[in-house]
């Protein structure tokens, strides 16, 4: 049988050597009655009839390949440089077990510790963890790391946070009955800043903010987190990143005043993978160090002086602590924090800050074109990264459709995520999309309107 | 050798990566984004070429030890082989080049895979449905809590008193912490003498308080409860509900069912049982599965096959999302792979040789390691250093020792209730050569222990750095480079 190793004879010897002359009488404990006869599975297939029947599953997927995409969203469709993949295809660091032992585990603590600075250098924060499952569930810890920290209980949540999140933050908490959530509206394609300071008070725990938001804006998190302090709230600000490649150009979430940066990785090195795995990474400052849920990598000495790693400060941890750990956590998404150590040291200082150029530009360049057609707006005259929302001049479905038709994924229906988004459209452009399929896509967009609302869009 | 960091291979104007042409019109961001919103200067990030960076990869992979080449007895771990093709079929662009957010006639390919592997773990473990969203074991946990907790709520009155989950002093860490996260107050209950729950102590505290009892079976020491039957029909008939905490499944699959047995719910682990590799700490997948009762309350979004197409449903009733989008999809398809390729016979099989190889071995080392409980065990069991620790050598020194006989250690300290514990987990992937060469290794060292304790106790030797500090990690923390 596939991966078992043991002989026929092999079998007997062991059995012989326990004295028994069946394994079932192993399972003697589980009483007959409760025996399966036979569990009703596929298979087995040989490798050949796997590999043939998986190939024939993923085709019944239409895979970007050279399909031009402007789907984003919170999953974002970036270039996987080949060094990524070659790491990450080492079975050295693949199969590799959580590095509980030092010694034998010095390769992946290391790549930790990298990743934690890293991740300290994008953010602008003091420490980051060796990474959570995903940016949404980073989130709703990093809220629940304020709550424990303010001791307060109310938490502000912008109404530009991607809605996955704030879904996964109020499912965490939801048995939480200390713990309320207030949504603050957008103005102009941003938080509302007036309604914000209306609303804080002392009893404030938190307040978060995404940026740029899942509209594309950019958020003005600086002047939000002046209001803590003009407050006098001690409250902590959360930062969630949507798209990491906007720290190569925008301030840092650090230098912008927020105590606790959250975020998705995937973009940097990951491919899409329909959703996941990603890799979620959390950063605060030194002072709410014993409030950082999840694993850490320290750098330390061994019993020769010589440098080496290890995991560390785990009296927060669960297999410690218990019930009184900071999380339940207990895994970090190891594998895909290499891909984004490897990627961020691969594109370097110059490489990350170009590509974040780069990726604005074709950005701006789309929406120069979008707003020069009859019909379609930007939802908000607010900056943005690689993302951003207009307005279309007939149902988005429709678009959608239409654009599918013409072979090019577009952008993220807005209204999905609520009535007030019904007519609008997300685009996201990346370093993949080229000039020709961005200009394709506004001439599809130019015909679109022309097609659903000929009075507009020729009077215009 | 240590090498140093990939921040102290840099070098100033130094690049590695060449970014795309610009094809479309220059716009300066500074004219167009507010200076206010804008960094001064780019992340210091490391500036080596790719050359250097493969190569400090490559070192630090030497630095590891890992599956592939290294025997790992790791209890509660279940450290199986990786089979190659899993990985191969999973970077299938049909499979990574694919967006959540697309329609769901773009990926009917991939909510197929969903729902047929929801199926195949139904079948194994005979619960009703399940979800593949948590990304992790303990993830499952807090789900299945969270689903708990929805679930007495739906009842009124009676069920909001349910706010006790008892846990075996045997269980995993993760229970308590998990329960705690969702509000659940948490109480031990004792093991008995034989490592069967104390069902005195249990029955002690079944009341209408008690909305769940977490079960690890076999539990942490490799046992099968010898009450099994009367612990589960105790707080059923308490009005409790009864979670099995999957990790061990990887011990009974194709023998019995969870749900035949009377567990209500419960998460397995893909990345163990299932093969998919840990990566060195994640990414994992921790799916929940739970019998008809509690399926309203499972998360949303659920994918089904509807009027002949694959989609995706939302329930009232759901606890909401735990994850975004649909877990971790990639270990799904390796978890997929995995079962279709061993088909009913091999899960069997797998659970028969696990089995068979942990008896082999705890008969066979009981004598030099003192065994706590002797009686057949499932595909694990703890041995306990207490005489090596008579003569100064802890179960860590031995752990530590193993190491520079070329394995990876046994999990140590754990459970709780064995002193000096040494917890060994083989699997079925390992040969009877390959038990027999850890069993002669582990009986050198009882030796070593008598010869020449220093030995031991300064172990290990031959791994890239000798016994690392973590006392002063702790004390002194230096949780990142900084130049």
């Amino acid at each position: 049988m596939k991966y078992i190793p043991h002989s026929g004879e092999e079998v007997k010897k062991m059995l012989e050597f326990l004295g028994i002359s069946s394994v079932d009488s192993l399972f003697s404990l589980i009483p007959p009655e409760k025996r399966l006869m036979d569990l009703n599975l596929p298979g087995p297939f040989s490798e050949v009839e796997l590999s043939q029947v998986m190939t024939r599953l993923s085709r019944k997927n239409r895979a970007f390949y050279d399909r031009p995409n402007f789907l984003g969203a919170g999953i974002y469709n970036h270039y996987s440089p080949a060094v990524v993949d070659t790491v990450l295809s080492r079975p050295e660091f693949y199969t590799a077990y959580t590095p509980y032992q030092a010694e034998a585990s010095q390769g992946i603590l290391q790549t930790i510790f990298e990743f934690q600075t890293l991740i300290c250098m994008l953010t602008g924060m003091d420490v980051a963890n060796a990474s959570h499952y995903d940016g949404a569930t980073a989130c709703a810890e990093g809220v629940g790391m304020a709550i424990a920290q303010s001791g307060k209980k109310k938490v502000f949540y912008s109404a530009g946070v991607h809605p996955q999140y704030i879904e996964v933050m109020k499912t965490y908490h939801r048995w939480n009955t200390r713990v309320q959530f207030i949504e603050i509206p957008l103005n102009k394609g941003v938080t509302c800043l007036t309604t914000l300071r209306d609303k804080m008070d002392a009893d404030t725990a938190a307040v978060l903010v995404q940026n740029p938001n899942c509209l594309g804006f950019i958020e003005p998190v600086e002047k939000i987190a002046g209001l803590k302090t003009e407050m006098k709230s001690k409250g902590l600000l959360v930062e969630a990143v949507n798209e990491p490649l906007s720290l190569g150009l925008l301030k840092t979430p650090g230098d912008c005043g927020a105590d606790i940066v959250v975020g998705e990785g995937l973009s940097l090195g990951l491919p899409p993978s329909y959703g996941g795995p990603g890799v979620g990474f959390m950063a605060t400052k030194d002072k709410y160090l014993r409030r950082l849920p999840g694993r850490i990598v320290g750098q330390t000495l061994d019993n020769e002086g010589k440098t080496a790693y290890c995991l560390t400060l785990q009296t927060r941890e669960q297999h410690i602590r218990r019930e009184k750990a900071s999380s339940n956590i207990c895994s970090n998404q190891a594998l895909c924090a290499l891909a984004v150590t490897v990627y961020l040291s691969h594109t370097g200082k110059k490489g990350f800050a170009d590509l974040a150029r780069l990726n604005f530009q074709k950005a701006f360049y789309l929406k120069e074109k979008i707003c020069q057609l009859p019909g379609y707006s930007l939802f908000a005259d607010a900056p943005f990264f690689n993302e951003f929302t207009v307005r279309c001049p007939a149902d988005p479905v429709k678009l959608s459709l239409y654009l599918k038709d013409m072979d090019i994924i577009g952008g993220f229906r807005t209204g999905i995520w609520g009535d007030q988004y019904r007519d609008c459209m997300t685009f996201a452009v990346t370093e993949m999309n080229t000039r020709k399929q961005i200009d394709d896509l506004t001439g599809y967009l130019a015909n679109f309107c022309r097609q659903e609302v000929s009075v507009a869009c020729t009077t215009d | 050798m240590y090498n140093g960091l990939i921040f102290e291979k840099s070098s100033p104007g130094r690049e590695g990566f060449v970014c795309p042409r610009r094809d479309v019109p220059y716009a300066d961001p500074g004219e167009v984004i507010p200076t206010e919103y804008l960094a001064q200067s780019p992340p210091p990030l490391p500036e080596v070429s790719e050359r250097d960076l493969i190569k400090h990869y490559t070192h630090l992979s030497n630095r590891n030890y890992n599956v592939d080449a290294q025997f790992y007895p790791l209890g509660s771990c279940t450290m199986k082989y990786n089979p190659k093709i899993n990985e191969k079929i999973s970077r299938l662009p049909g499979f990574t080049n694919i967006h959540p957010l697309a329609d769901a006639d773009e990926v009917q390919g991939a909510i197929e895979l969903l729902v047929n592997l929801e199926k195949l773990l139904c079948e194994i473990t005979g619960m009703s449905a399940f979800t593949l969203q948590p990304a992790a074991g303990a993830h499952g946990e807090f789900t299945a809590l969270l689903m708990i907790r929805a679930y007495f709520n739906a009842q009124g009155e009676p069920g909001l008193n349910r706010n006790k989950i008892l846990i075996p002093d045997s269980a995993h860490g993760t229970n308590p912490a998990s329960a705690v996260m969702v509000g659940f107050e948490t109480v031990e209950i004792k093991s008995d003498e034989r490592g069967n729950v104390d069902l005195e102590n249990l029955k002690s505290h079944l009341d209408e308080t008690v909305a769940c009892l977490m079960l690890t079976m076999p539990n942490t020491l490799g046992l099968w409860d010898e009450h099994l039957d009367e612990i589960i029909k105790s707080v059923h008939d308490a009005g409790g509900l009864v979670y099995l905490d999957g990790a061990n499944l990887n011990a009974f699959m194709g023998i019995t069912r969870p749900a035949d047995l009377g567990f209500d719910i419960m998460h397995t682990n893909l990345h163990k049982t299932f093969s998919t590799p840990h990566g060195g700490g994640g990414p994992g997948s921790g799916p929940v599965g739970c019998i008809a009762e509690l399926v309203p309350y499972l998360p949303n979004p659920r994918p089904v096959f509807e009027d002949g197409k694959y989609r995706f449903i939302n329930n009232f009733k759901s606890i909401g999302r735990v994850k975004s989008f649909f877990g971790n999809f990639g270990v799904m398809v390796k978890a997929y792979t995995y079962i279709l390729s061993l088909g009913a016979e091999g899960i069997k099989q797998t659970s028969q040789m696990a089995v068979l190889n942990a008896n082999y071995m705890k008969e066979k080392m009981k004598g030099t390691y003192y065994l706590k409980y002797d009686r057949p065990c499932l595909h694990e069991f703890v041995l306990s250093a207490k005489n090596q620790k008579e003569k100064g050598v802890s179960a860590k020194d031995i752990a530590k020792r193993l190491l520079d006989y070329g394995h990876y250690a046994p999990t140590v300290y754990f459970p709780l209730i064995v002193e000096e514990a040494l917890m060994i987990e083989p699997t079925e992937t390992e040969s009877m050569q390959t038990l027999d060469q850890f069993m002669e290794d582990m009986r050198k060292i009882d030796e070593e222990v008598n010869a020449d304790t220093q030995l031991v106790i300064q172990a290990p030797h031959t791994t890239p750095v000798k016994r690392v500090d973590e006392t002063l990690a702790a004390r002194k923390p230096v949780l990142r480079w900084k130049p």
